[in-house]
């Protein structure tokens, strides 16, 4: 059938959920019991440690249930282990029930403590990273935070470089990634919320906005659209993404991400709504609209002159990365006399002896070279190397002085191939990819004709779309002279006197206007 | 029912997509299989095949074999060049219209014929003087020919001058284009659009002027090195009712810019023989020139005023005794520039309205602009009145810059 989503559709539960009578069981006071129904929940798994012990002069029976390699281990052993060994407390009896309570409050040395009361929280705690405290006689159990997983260090992004800029990125650990943010942003009108998406992997999301700032119905959207995601798996953000866009049945990415900590912040300054998902290091950005993609975060690190430069100049590149090919095409096969002699006369000595209409030519040459780059992307970084080599010399050199290919066409293909590297954003670039090939194709059917109709087509197509409500075209259309002061140009930062209008329309001032500075007024 | 639309949908996607396919590439052509055309030529030869079309292409040197390509029919191609490649091959056929010889052509030449970078029409000897009309229509309607190519007249058969190289350039007909081009910074001669041919042709005067293009003698040619002649353009051909009519010499054409109001950059040669004093020739570039032509009518008749001003840079003063820094001769030799000008113009004037009696200067057109009513009166015999009108003219050239020095060296002539 087809894949089309219903709202309502709640019918389709997760194949891999427990079984709610194990979730709801409480726990009961008999540990031998309570033990042999956490080994039967984690029956095969290897990884999950159970450590007896002797408790007090009572000598009252305990256990801790963690799993092996998600818990600090100094933790464990210093900050209960040792702490529970030095109880003499003459209190603690199998027979009191306060038992429990005051090992937590005078023993354990540890400070996120909470209590469980069933086998579903007590595993959601031990998978979690959490060390459970079973007690003999006590139909609850602790739950003391030793999270303490190998973690990568925070490095700098790599698909987001700068040479001006902060040179920290995200990591795995969402943790992490929501520290560097509030690093950033110190005030208690950050707001993080909490979610479990994946009945399996039972992912951490967390949605970050600025309370006062974003739009509270788009706070209400984004949460809306989280819970009604019902998967058994969260492994990456585009998980998320692809369930919670506006319009799946696009090329276009309606959503943005980035690894980088300043760049998440100034996009929840200027009112979005963040969503960091544990375990990848890629934050979404909603709403997104299309010219977000086109701008990188050094635009605002550089000087503002320099900024507008290649502000510019990347629009310009985006036209001839989706389009160059295409005209290339409409005009050596369709068109020869918009082209200037002197150029119609170069690209025909080039063509000479080349076997193929320029048609195939350009096709050929379009695919290999996203061959070339897939391979440069994927294999292993020497190998790859090789590869662009052997691309260059095989391509570059050899197809031409064989005469398969002409070198105008080389020349067209190698620019379309810069120019798509222009845009800075990835998944961006790749929809242009996809729609060169389709504008290629109207190209060497229907001429310059079938450019303008696709160009049309697509026009239409971006002024439809929409990121969780906001017109993806904006602030260019609908135009907003006061949103376009940093759309393909980016004023200075004295300039920016207000908040997006469609993002931040609560709270629009941002600086005190009349901020451009200037030499002292001379007083005397 | 939501998948039973949806594959609704996309089966009519699929449909509109396939349409797209159906268009067949109906005008798609390939680069290589253009034979590119630079000049058009037209002559006119007796028989029942009146009419000879002359093509200058480019010759892509290596895809042909060397020596131009293949074998043209009726006049056929030639490729002159020996053993030598040539860059360029003609390509000749003969016909009862201008698309009797396309489709002949097409049969003969293996690649489509490419109009659309033509640089020249030219117009061959015979056929502008025994009348262009009948080839101009199809010619103008014919899309691939560009509005904006340059008309060109010839001393002999269109034939003929379009296969002679020219000097440096590989491409004469790029090489033309590129002497024409020159009349924008140094008008020797009126620059003509094929649009602007076909107006002045459809003007109420019906009179139309182009560059004349001739073949001329190298002057530094030995002289039995047999024919070393380059492509010049310097004179105007003037056509009347479609024919040509007559031509204008190189001081006649500098005088027509004048009167076209489009002088600039020509320089003004003053002939020095009786100034007494003054040996050496004088050379006066006119940087900006400026004519106004007002009609003035009368109980007397039509009066036309002529007022031409001008500012010359002195180029070349080589004539002893001349003082630049003395601005009484500097005046003097203004005086002189300008009257110089005045007699070029009212000569011109004078050749248009006896020796030719083709109202090229635009009398009429002026006329027309300004007293419509007498332009009516007199339209229909134009003709007739247009050697009668009493003209005026007044000129004023002042010197403004002298170049680098401001003293004429005077080397010494060795006899004194």
């Amino acid at each position: 059938m087809w894949p089309f989503r219903s709202r309502n559709n709640n019918s389709a539960e997760p194949m891999f959920s427990q079984p709610p009578e194990q979730q709801n069981l409480p726990l009961s006071r008999a540990l031998a019991q309570n033990i042999a129904t956490l080994q039967n929940i984690f029956a095969n798994c290897s990884d999950v440690t159970y450590r007896e012990l002797i408790i007090g002069q009572a000598m009252i029976p305990a256990q801790l249930v963690f799993v092996n390699g998600l818990t600090d281990e100094t933790t464990i052993n210093e900050s209960i282990l040792k702490s529970l060994k030095e109880i003499r407390n003459p209190n603690l009896q199998i027979t009191n029930p306060n038992s429990l309570d005051e090992i937590k409050k005078g023993f354990l040395e540890v400070g996120n403590i909470t209590e469980v009361l069933n086998f579903g929280a007590a595993a959601d705690a031990i998978l979690t990273g959490g060390t459970v405290f079973l007690l003999e006689g006590s139909d609850k159990a602790l739950k003391i935070s030793t999270k303490g997983i190998e973690a990568r260090q925070i490095a700098e992004p790599i698909t987001e470089g700068v040479v001006r800029g902060p040179r920290e990125g995200f990591t795995e650990t969402v943790r992490v990634n929501t520290a560097l943010l509030r690093r950033k942003i110190k005030s208690p009108k950050l707001k993080m919320e909490k979610f479990i998406i994946g009945s399996v992997t039972k992912t951490e999301v967390n949605i970050a906005y600025l309370e006062g700032t974003a739009n509270p119905k788009l706070i209400t959207e984004v949460k809306e659209r989280l819970s009604r995601i019902k998967v058994d798996s969260i492994l990456e953000s585009a998980y998320i993404e692809e369930l919670i866009e506006d319009t799946p049945f696009t090329f276009l990415p309606t959503i943005e991400h980035s690894e980088r900590p300043d760049k998440v912040a100034a996009e929840i300054l200027g009112g979005r709504v963040a969503i960091f998902t544990d375990g990848t290091p890629f934050v979404l950005m909603v709403p997104t609209m299309m010219f977000q993609f086109l701008q990188s975060s050094e635009d605002y690190y550089d000087r503002y002159p320099y900024g507008i430069m290649i502000r510019l100049i990347r629009f310009l590149f985006l036209n001839l990365a989706l389009l160059l090919p295409a005209v290339y095409i409409a005009l050596t096969a369709y068109h020869q006399e918009m082209l200037p002699t002197s150029l119609l006369l170069s690209i025909i000595f080039a063509h000479k002896g080349v076997p193929f209409p320029t048609v195939v030519e350009v096709f050929m040459m379009e695919i290999t070279f996203e061959t070339l780059r897939e391979a440069g992307i994927r294999l292993p970084r020497p190998v790859g190397q090789a590869v662009s080599i052997v691309g260059a010399l095989v391509i570059g050199q050899a197809a031409v002085q064989a005469s398969i290919v002409s070198p105008a066409t080389v020349i067209v293909v190698a620019v379309t191939g810069i120019s798509s590297f222009a845009i800075p954003s990835y998944n961006f670039a790749l929809a242009i990819r996809l729609l060169r090939f389709c504008m290629m194709f109207l190209a060497s059917i229907m001429g310059m004709f079938g450019v303008l109709l696709g160009m049309l087509v697509f026009q239409a197509h971006l002024l439809s779309l929409r990121s969780f409500g906001v017109p993806y075209f904006a602030p260019l259309a609908p135009f907003n002279l006061k949103d376009a002061k940093d759309l393909l140009i980016r004023v200075p930062w004295w300039a920016m006197g207000e908040r997006p209008r469609l993002l931040g329309a609560n709270n629009r001032g941002k600086q005190k206007y009349f901020l451009q500075p200037g030499p002292p007024d001379d007083q005397q | 029912m939501k998948g039973v639309a949806a594959m609704r949908k996309l089966i009519l996607v699929i449909m509109v997509l396939s349409l797209l396919l159906l268009t067949g590439c109906w005008d798609y052509r390939e680069l290589d299989q253009l034979a590119i055309v630079y000049a058009v030529g037209f002559d006119r030869v007796p028989g029942n095949k009146p009419i000879l079309i002359t093509l200058q292409t480019v010759t892509l040197a290596g895809a042909q074999g060397p020596g131009g390509g293949g074998g043209g029919g009726g006049g056929g191609s030639d490729s002159s060049g020996g053993g030598e490649q040539k860059t360029y091959t003609r390509i000749t056929g003969e016909g009862k219209s201008f698309f009797d010889v396309l489709s002949k052509l097409g049969r003969e030449v293996p690649r489509g014929i490419y109009l659309a970078d033509a640089k020249i029409i030219v117009l061959g000897k015979d056929f502008a003087e025994t009348g262009i009309g009948d080839i101009l229509d199809s010619v103008y309607r014919y899309p691939e020919i560009r509005k904006t190519t340059l008309v060109l007249a010839a001393d002999r058969t269109a034939n003929e001058i379009l296969g002679k190289g020219a000097l440096l350039e590989p491409q004469p007909a790029k090489g033309l284009e590129m002497i024409l081009e020159k009349t924008e910074t140094d008008a020797f001669v009126p620059l003509v659009h094929f649009y602007e041919f076909i107006a002045q042709i459809k003007s109420e005067t019906g009179v139309s002027f182009v560059p004349f293009l001739e073949l001329v003698k190298d002057p530094g040619s030995e002289p039995d090195s047999g024919t070393k002649d380059n492509l010049t353009i310097r004179r105007t051909a003037i056509f009347k009712s479609q024919r040509q009519v007559g031509i204008l010499n190189q001081a006649e054409s500098q005088a027509f810019m004048w009167l076209l109001d489009k002088m600039k950059g020509e320089a003004i040669l003053l002939d020095n023989g009786s100034g007494g004093e003054q040996k050496g020739p004088i050379a006066l570039r006119i940087l900006a020139g400026r004519t106004t032509i007002t009609p003035e009518v009368s109980e007397d008749g039509i009066m036309i005023h002529i007022n031409c001003s001008g500012k010359a840079a002195l180029n070349e003063a080589e004539a002893a005794g001349l003082d630049l820094r003395d601005p009484e001769t500097v005046k003097q030799v203004a005086r002189q520039a300008s009257k110089a000008v005045k007699g070029q113009i009212e000569h011109t004037i004078h050749k248009a309205q006896t020796e030719l009696n083709a109202d090229f200067v635009g009398f009429g057109e002026r006329l027309h602009d300004q007293y419509p009513t007498k332009w009516k009166q007199v339209k229909d015999n134009w003709d007739e009145v247009f050697p009668t009108v009493s003209y005026e003219v007044t000129c004023n050239i002042e010197i403004v810059s002298f170049g680098l020095i401001n003293d004429p060296i005077q080397f010494s002539d060795p006899k004194e």
